[in-house]
């Protein structure tokens, strides 16, 4: 009773504490908040303080001087510095709920599947910190399968592939359960690395993870294009033989070759994940085939790809960035009913 | 009626596969199906050959280039293949989707989440079972509230004889009625072994003659603490026993066991509403206390002893012993009519109102003395009329 009221009161929210993007999605009003996972922390007289947070800290990345810094508090879906993290959560959980209100929201969480119980106990305690009135946690694939669409909850075997910035998740669902998880540490940010790792060699210039990023959204591409070098573009960094700024051409071609090794990680990770998929369920996903989600998905034919290593129908979801967070939020919508599939320490 | 909703839900969920609809087919031709089909066909692809390829089974694409979107497994499998479809046929896949998703629109795109929850054990709903409690509660209330006021209106009139009290009316029947009739009677009820009777000691007032029964004054030796009626004085079995011992005060020793019985039930075991007359024995008395309405009054002597004390009900009367050195403290100074040798003496206070040590004196009484100045005072200065 008094839960239900207090839940009239506050915005409860849903959260998508990812590795690269957070967002935010607060009952009855849909997605209010996309930001990058990123925080900036100003060092004043020895004491830490939250310079920026979000968009604004991840302008800073990589061009801070000594005394300031841009922290991504996750890396691999995880946290790794619980107090910046923390500061992040009550950040965003301050931006975006009403302050009038009196009473602390209730807020979902995502976890990755792979992640341990102490990574999950440490992002429940954040939020908790962070001001949550109460915390329960949602494991990732199965968020980003309801916020697809999939028909998880019926007796038909669904598989998904979730590439976020720090993990890949990989999922066969059935029956409102996850039938069989695998969470391989590759995603966006590895891409990035492996962009920068390339260009390094290849081109004797180094480039920040920003830019490598903007690379990878750019002109990254699964698979080679068929013929030529595809698009081109100007990067810029600094080159590492005579340590000046450079600039130069890089195609389409190369950033393919160079992704070659994270893509092939995402294609073996399905492939074990299919090979452990029950007969009945993998009849299933042969029928209706893969439905990739998150900001991984969105790589040049990843699809391709996917479809050709694994002889299956691969769907890219509608708006694979929120499909998490849309799910998370459906849960917070329809407590009653997805209660199942919430995890929680209560 | 939560379940029958599911399983309305599951049923509806597994017949149709559900969330895709055409709701305009496309027998204009300008549907996404019939665009498909015919780049498809200007290609010169086969649709077999295009499945192998796309590795989406035949029925899929079939269903598609029909129109059939509610045939596919969902949504966004649905957006999946077509656009796949697209890609393999070299069309605009962004534009595709668009033209598509209008198509579709209307149908839902959300698919119904439910999950499959165990059967409930065969146990009511707790809103039923809150509504009937609820119902149950009010009823008992009423019920209760009803009954009760019938019952008040009933002890207004008599007051039930408690079983212990009537037992021992049957038990002692000549010490139970008040009637003192003559002293056999008293010795008879005396000489009965099996109910003691309630005899005083000797008693401490000097006007009190001793029992005509002495060897029974001796009979209650067992001293358990006062009985819970023993407030009530023994008025009642002192004229019972001694014709002219009007003011027997309780014995200093508490009377037994027995005597708790018998006490009592004099003054009690008559019931109805007649009124009653208290004090007979005293025949020479010329004060005469009369309840106009239920009023509690005790008669003390001067030495703070009481000679009597109960509540009387509208119409009892208390003859007062004649004796000086009475003093009347009641509860309810207006619910008692004083006679003096038959005429009215002024009243001693307004309904409601207690008086303490009215002097029981006649001259004091007609002359509208009896109530000492302090306790009028105090009580508002009213007392004459």
């Amino acid at each position: 009773m008094i839960q239900r009221l207090l839940g009239m009161l506050s915005a409860d929210m849903a959260i998508d504490l990812g590795t690269a993007n957070t967002l935010v999605y607060v009952k009855g009003r849909g997605i209010v908040l996309n930001e990058p996972s990123v925080v900036a922390i100003a060092e004043v007289k020895g004491k830490k303080q939250v310079l920026a947070v979000g968009d604004e800290a991840k302008q800073m990345l990589g061009r801070t001087p000594g005394n300031i810094s841009a922290i991504r508090p996750l890396r691999d879906g995880v946290i790794a510095d619980f107090e910046v993290a923390e500061e992040m959560i009550k950040h965003f959980i301050r931006k975006v709920h009403n302050r009038r209100s009196f009473a602390s929201p209730q807020v979902i969480v995502c976890v990755p599947s792979g992640s341990t119980a102490v990574e999950r106990r440490a992002i429940q305690e954040s939020a908790e910190s962070a001001g949550a009135r109460r915390v329960f946690l949602i494991e990732e694939p199965m968020a980003a399968a309801i916020g697809a669409g999939l028909p998880v909850t019926e007796p038909t075997g669904s598989m998904i592939v979730d590439i976020g910035g720090g993990t890949t998740e990989v999922a066969v669902l059935s029956l409102g359960g996850i039938v069989y998880s695998k969470s391989v540490r590759v995603g966006g940010d590895k891409m990035d690395e492996a962009v920068i790792a390339y260009i390094r060699r290849a081109h004797n210039l180094l480039v920040g993870e920003s830019s490598a990023e903007r690379i990878k959204k750019e002109i990254g591409s699964a698979c080679p294009p068929e013929d030529g070098e595809g698009r081109l573009m100007e990067i810029k960094g600094r080159d590492l033989m005579n340590g000046v700024p450079k600039e130069l051409l890089i195609s389409e071609r190369q950033i393919s070759e160079s992704l070659t090794e994270p893509v092939s990680a995402i294609v073996e990770a399905v492939k074990v994940a299919l090979e452990h998929t029950a007969p009945e369920l993998s009849a299933d996903i042969v029928d209706k085939g893969i439905v990739m989600t998150g900001g991984g998905a969105l790589l040049t034919n990843l699809d391709h790809v996917l479809h050709h290593s694994t002889g299956l129908p691969v769907s890219v979801a509608d708006d694979p960035l929120s499909c998490v967070a849309l799910g998370t939020g459906r849960c917070l919508e329809e407590m009653k009913t997805l209660r199942n599939v919430l995890l929680t320490a209560y | 009626m939560v379940q029958r909703k599911r399983k309305r839900l599951l049923i509806v969920g597994g017949e149709t596969e559900p969330p895709v609809e055409s709701p305009r087919g496309n027998d204009d031709g300008s549907g996404v199906g019939s665009l498909l089909r015919a780049e498809r066909l200007r290609s010169r692809f086969e649709l077999r050959d295009v499945a192998k390829a796309l590795r989406i089974r035949l029925p899929y694409l079939e269903a598609i280039e029909e129109g059939r979107f509610n045939e596919l497994p969902g949504a966004v499998y649905a957006v999946g293949f077509i656009r796949a479809y697209a890609r393999y046929l070299g069309l605009d896949q962004a534009d595709i989707l668009r033209r598509f998703k209008e198509e579709a629109a209307g149908a839902n795109q959300g698919t119904e989440l439910i999950f499959p929850a165990p059967l409930p054990e065969g146990r009511l709903p707790s809103g039923a079972i809150l509504l009937v409690s609820l119902i149950v509660a009010v009823a008992a209330y009423g019920g209760w509230f009803y009954l009760s006021s019938l019952e008040e209106a009933a002890t207004t009139r008599a007051p039930a004889v408690p079983v212990r009290l009537s037992a021992a009316v049957k038990d002692a029947p000549a010490v139970t009625t008040i009637l003192p009739e003559t002293t056999s009677n008293a010795a008879t009820t005396a000489a009965r072994p099996s109910p003691p009777v309630p005899v005083e000691l000797p008693p401490p007032a000097p006007s009190a003659i001793a029992s005509p029964i002495p060897p029974q004054a001796t009979l209650p030796p067992a001293p358990p603490p006062p009985p819970r009626l023993a407030p009530v004085p023994a008025p009642a079995p002192a004229p019972a026993l001694t014709l002219a011992a009007p003011s027997a005060p309780p014995p200093p020793a508490a009377p037994s066991f027995a005597d708790s019985n018998a006490i009592p039930a004099a003054p009690e075991s008559v019931g109805g509403n007649t009124p009653r007359l208290y004090g007979e024995v005293n025949i020479d008395s010329r004060v005469l206390i009369r309840a106009t309405a239920e009023s509690w009054i005790q008669v003390n002597d001067a030495g703070g002893t009481i000679v009597f004390m109960r509540t009387m009900k509208q119409g009892d009367s208390y003859m007062v012993p004649p004796r000086p050195g009475l003093f009347l403290y009641t509860g309810n100074a207006g619910g008692l009519d004083i006679l003096v040798d038959g005429r009215q003496a002024p009243a001693i206070g307004r309904p409601g109102f207690v008086r303490r040590d009215v002097a029981l004196d006649p001259y004091r009484l007609l002359s509208g003395t009896a109530v000492p100045e302090a306790n009028r005072a105090k009580a508002g200065g009213d007392s004459g009329r």
